[in-house]
């Protein structure tokens, strides 16, 4: 197992343009929202001294304001959380949780489904890298990426639709357990008896994924117009391999939860008064989104090896 | 993270089970030991986490504000202490109320059926100048009998949805009936009125014609015989389990004035009004059960299964009770020089009871400022209840008795459960002893008490800071079980300020003048208008006139409203002796009318005095001007200010130069546009309209300021600071790819 990480962690810090690659898509992609949010905060703030109180701190009786005049739109997502520490991971977080992703606002959905695309294209160019040692220039990447987008629509497919099951099923449970529990008076007892339906959450939505990334690298590698008979034998590969396929999942997994641990306890919570502090917080976050592109793609490198063990014995 | 001045008031005393100095120690050797090993085996990864925290540390240098904006960003924190002989001249507080509606009851709650079977002795004195031949009460649990009810229909309107949408347990109802209603030993015969809106489903009052007039000072004898259906929680009351919360539970006498009797129908707005009396009630629970009431607890008597609790109290309105296996009973004693001493019973869930010190912090913090300020507390005794998990009975204020309302997760410094706590602490005096017709004048209790909980909070805590409630699964919102603190946001200081938001994103404004009887209300504005609304205008007042001024006329509607409810122009009186002067028009503006405040910049700049085109030379001719190199420059100021709303209010104009150099101008703020003009040797700088934030009614402060050179640095950082949401948003939903 030691060797395949090995060999997943050397085939990223090798590629270091892949990692370049898939930021400055996430970048680019962030920048449009990023100018329209600046303009809304401008028109928000107004030509009064907002802009000195808001400059120092995040003004609470500004934002006060802010909300009144901003309820719904781009400037509603503009939040205390958004800005301040690690809430713009614990807010994504959450709402992966509540299964409320897909409920984001209107203005900045668009951008998500470009993202969505992009980031499948980016996956198939960078396993083509991986696994075949292909794509290695930026056209040849990029024909990769549009290559490989069918097959990782159809991954992307069928994992959205057990996600779908998943969420739709571990929500009927809580509500069943909701509707159990309605002469349960303490918190404790109500919290254990939910925690079957977080673990069963989390667990199911990591086996999906498991299942797809290991799909992907089976049609990657076998270059197949469909995904069914590449999802048929990753499952096959799991199967014959559990622990091995388990690990090469798991390990890269819970690196990025400590890396999200870690970003949780460091991230700058206060608010920007000088550009120094603006830049070194812009930069910490910059560095953490950095991070858990290079874990994730250390996870799919990880896929990459193990399904070759797996595969090629 | 919290400052050390604000850690200072939740800093609490160790537990004998936290780890000793020793186990400290050996933890370090064994965590020095492992992070040896960590650093030889992974230096690059030591380093990253190292960069990390010194990065996020360096980010964090001078984000304190430390700028002066040309205003006062939050009010300075104010004294808990009164100006010495603060007492002279004011009245003295009575000593007992009318007691004219006094209550035996006796009643028997059955946790099986979830039934309180009662019988009541009411005697009632008639203190009106005019004599009645009829009675008044209301059945407040029928409001939930069924969705026919007024309270029903109106909570629809207000959005809340009771049990909306879901399928209602059969045992969530409620309902009240009266078995026998007796006067001198004869059975009387009652009859259901509707006297609000006529509806004919709502059995929420009843009326009882007497055989003979009651006259003024004659005291009559009323014995009731009724049975109460404990619902599933409505309104803050019900039973969830073997908890079960009490209020308003038996047949309650209306209130008889000159004008006739005032009994409404139950709203789903609005809350109660009753008349003072002493309250002797005997409540039989199974046995091993805690109870906790309104007044003290003056015996327990077991009788095999059961025991009964009884409680009395004198000087109050109502009368509540919970009831509960899981209860765990505290008690300690508020002491403050200069206040009466208050026993304080603490009922806490044993989930919270690691949080019984800062219930019993917030609840005394509550009664030394407001008996500071206001007038003391009258009562020796107080019972605080920390409600069952999910019950929605938190937050609620009874005589003598309230309910707070915690989670396991509320760190310090989120102002939870410290501000409900005050809060509902703070009703004992603005509703408990000063009582008010809340059908009429929800505003009083809920506005001066709003007020008052905002400046109890600044003053013992200090700052309360942005949190938020994560960790919910899908399906189901459980409010959230893990709180995180965001200190990088003041959310609110002593004025209440997050309450201007909730002004300008409803209409509440306009949707109904305070005047209009709160009932009548636009149900779902009642809350900002009565809450809101009226806590910005007594900190407008308070900024304009001052506390010392604002805090007298305060503790004079405290001490002469006591036991009893004064109108609103009682209030309004006693605020302008304390004010000493004439505030007929600001009550006009807030309370008669819905007028709207919103003063703007309209135009401002600076140009140079020496004109440009033509003017008469020395010669007498016209020619083109030439600037005089050698003189120095001076500059016309214009400024022109506007009011956009129909409020009128007395505001300071603030223009400040580039010189430094400062000037205030008055306006009274009557004509809808101001235009100033000044003369110097420096450029306008910035012009800032109501610098001091005393107008907190003011819609739109953005519009009050103007910044001659201003950037968006501060759109753009922020901006920026929030691309790191997008991104991360991106990698989150790329999770699911």
């Amino acid at each position: 197992m030691l060797g395949v990480l090995r060999a997943a962690f050397g085939q990223v810090i090798a590629r270091p343009r892949l990692v370049v690659a898939v930021y400055v898509v996430n970048v680019l992609l962030a920048i449009p929202l990023v100018v329209a949010m600046e303009s809304v905060l401008a028109d928000s703030i107004g030509d009064g001294i907002y802009q000195e109180s808001v400059r120092a701190t995040l003004d609470g009786a500004w934002y006060s304001e802010h909300t009144g005049r901003y309820d719904t739109g781009l400037g509603s997502t503009f939040t205390p959380s958004s800005v301040l520490g690690p809430g713009a991971m614990l807010d994504n977080l959450d709402a992966w949780l509540e299964g409320k992703l897909v409920a984001v606002d209107p203005s900045v959905f668009g951008m998500v489904l470009l993202w969505a695309f992009a980031w499948l294209g980016l996956q198939g160019a960078v396993l083509e890298r991986f696994v075949h040692g292909g794509a290695a220039g930026p056209s040849s990447f990029a024909a990769a990426a549009l290559r490989h987008l069918g097959r990782m629509l159809q991954a992307a497919a069928i994992g959205l639709l057990a996600y779908g099951m998943l969420w739709s099923l571990v929500g009927d449970w809580v509500k069943g357990i909701d509707n159990a529990s309605i002469d349960v008076t303490s918190e404790v007892t109500m919290l254990w008896r939910l925690a079957p339906a977080f673990v069963l959450l989390v667990l199911g939505f990591h086996l999906v994924r498991l299942v797809i990334d290991y799909t992907k690298v089976a049609a990657v590698r076998e270059r197949s117009g469909f995904v069914l008979p590449a999802l048929v034998r990753a499952l096959s590969m799991i199967a014959r391999r559990p622990l091995l396929a388990v690990l090469g999942y798991l390990v890269p997994g819970l690196l990025i939860a400590a890396w999200m641990g870690v970003w949780l306890l460091v991230a700058p919570g206060g608010a920007s008064s000088s550009w120094v502090s603006l830049i070194l917080t812009v930069a910490l976050t910059q560095l953490f989104i950095i991070g858990r592109l290079v874990l994730r793609l250390f996870q799919l490198a990880t896929a990459v090896q193990v399904y070759g063990v797996a595969a090629d014995g | 993270m919290v400052d050390r001045q604000t850690l200072r008031h939740h800093r609490r005393q160790p537990s004998p089970f936290e780890s000793t100095p020793f186990d400290d120690h050996s933890s370090r050797t064994d965590t020095d030991r492992s992070t040896s090993a960590l650093i030889r085996r992974r230096p690059w990864l030591c380093g990253l986490i190292v960069c990390l925290w010194a990065g996020s540390l360096l980010a964090q240098v001078g984000e304190a504000p430390t700028g002066d904006f040309g205003v006062e960003r939050v009010a300075e924190v104010p004294r808990v202490d009164p100006d010495p002989g603060f007492e002279a001249g004011l009245p003295a507080l009575r000593a007992e109320s009318p007691r004219n509606a006094n209550y035996r009851i006796d009643a028997t709650y059955d946790p099986t059926t979830k039934v309180i079977d009662g019988s009541l002795v009411l005697t009632w004195r008639n203190i009106q100048s005019t004599s009645t031949a009829e009675l008044s009460f209301h059945l407040y649990w029928n409001a939930w009998r069924n969705d026919q009810s007024t309270w029903l229909r109106e909570d629809w309107m207000r959005g809340r949805g009771h049990w909306t949408g879901k399928k209602v347990p059969d045992d969530a109802w409620a309902w009240q009936q009266v078995d026998s209603f007796r006067v001198g030993g004869d059975e009387l015969p009652w009859r259901y009125i509707a006297p609000d809106d006529g509806n004919e489903d709502d059995r929420t009052v009843f009326h009882v014609d007497l055989p003979r007039a009651v006259s003024p000072g004659e005291e009559i004898e009323v014995e009731i015989d009724f049975r109460s259906k404990v619902p599933r929680t409505f309104a803050r009351v019900g039973f969830r389990g073997d908890y079960v919360f009490a209020a308003h539970w038996f047949p309650k006498l209306g209130v008889f004035t000159d004008d006739g009797w005032v009994t409404p129908q139950f709203h789903s707005a609005t809350e109660f009004f009753s008349d003072y009396g002493r309250y002797d009630v005997a409540l039989t629970v199974p046995a091993g059960w805690t109870v906790g009431a309104t007044g003290r607890l003056v015996a327990i008597e077991e009788q095999g299964e059961t025991a009964t609790h009884r409680f009395e109290q004198n000087d109050v309105h109502g009368f509540a009770w919970t009831a509960s296996p899981d209860f765990i009973s505290i008690e300690r004693r508020f002491e403050r020089p200069g206040l009466p001493e208050v026993d304080v019973r603490l009922l806490v869930q044993p989930d919270h009871l690691a949080q019984a010190d800062r219930l019993f912090d917030a609840s005394f913090a509550a009664l030394e400022s407001y008996g500071t300020w206001y007038g003391p507390y009258p009562y020796d005794y107080m019972t605080v209840v920390d409600p069952a998990y999910g019950s929605r009975t938190g937050g609620m204020e009874y005589p003598t008795f309230y309910t707070c309302g915690t989670r396991l997760s509320n760190p310090l410094g989120s102002g939870s459960p410290e501000g409900v706590t005050i809060h509902e602490a703070g009703h004992q005096f603005w509703y408990g002893v000063v009582g008010s017709n809340e059908f009429d004048h929800a505003w009083i209790d809920e506005g001066f008490n709003t007020f008052s909980t905002s400046r109890t909070e600044w003053v013992h805590y200090g700052p309360v800071y942005y949190s938020k409630r994560y960790f919910d699964p899908p399906g189901k919102s459980f409010g959230g079980f893990w709180r995180r603190l965001f200190p990088g946001l003041e959310w609110h200081a002593p004025t209440a300020l997050r309450r201007r938001g909730r002004l300008s994103r409803s209409d509440s404004l306009t949707s109904d003048a305070l005047a209009v009887p709160t009932w009548k209300h636009l149900p779902h504005e009642v809350g900002n208008l009565s809450y809101s609304k009226t806590a910005l205008w007594l900190t407008t007042l308070e900024r304009w006139l001052g506390w010392e001024k604002l805090q007298r006329g305060m503790s004079i509607a405290y001490r002469r409203g006591a036991y009893r409810a004064p109108t609103p122009e009682e209030l309004f009186a006693a605020l302008e002796e304390g004010a000493e002067r004439d505030l007929d028009a600001f009550f006009d503006h807030v309370y008669y009318r819905s007028a709207l405040f919103d003063y703007a910049v309209e135009k401002a700049g600076s140009r140079s005095v020496v004109p440009k085109g033509f003017i008469e030379q020395d010669d007498g001719e016209l020619g083109l001007s030439k600037p005089d190199d050698d003189a120095e420059p001076m500059y016309r100021t214009d400024v022109v200010v506007r009011r956009h709303g129909d409020g009128v209010f007395p505001v300071d104009i603030l223009l400040v130069y580039t010189d430094g150099n400062e000037e205030r101008v008055a306006w009274d703020g009557e004509d809808r546009w101001h235009w100033i003009v000044r003369e110097g040797p420096a450029k306008l700088e910035r012009v800032v309209i109501d610098p001091d934030r005393v107008l907190l009614l003011d819609l739109d402060w953005r519009n009050n300021s103007r910044l001659m050179k201003g950037d968006r640095f501060a759109a753009r950082a922020w901006a920026a600071r929030w691309a790191g949401w997008v991104q991360d948003l991106f990698l989150t939903v790329g999770g699911f790819l």
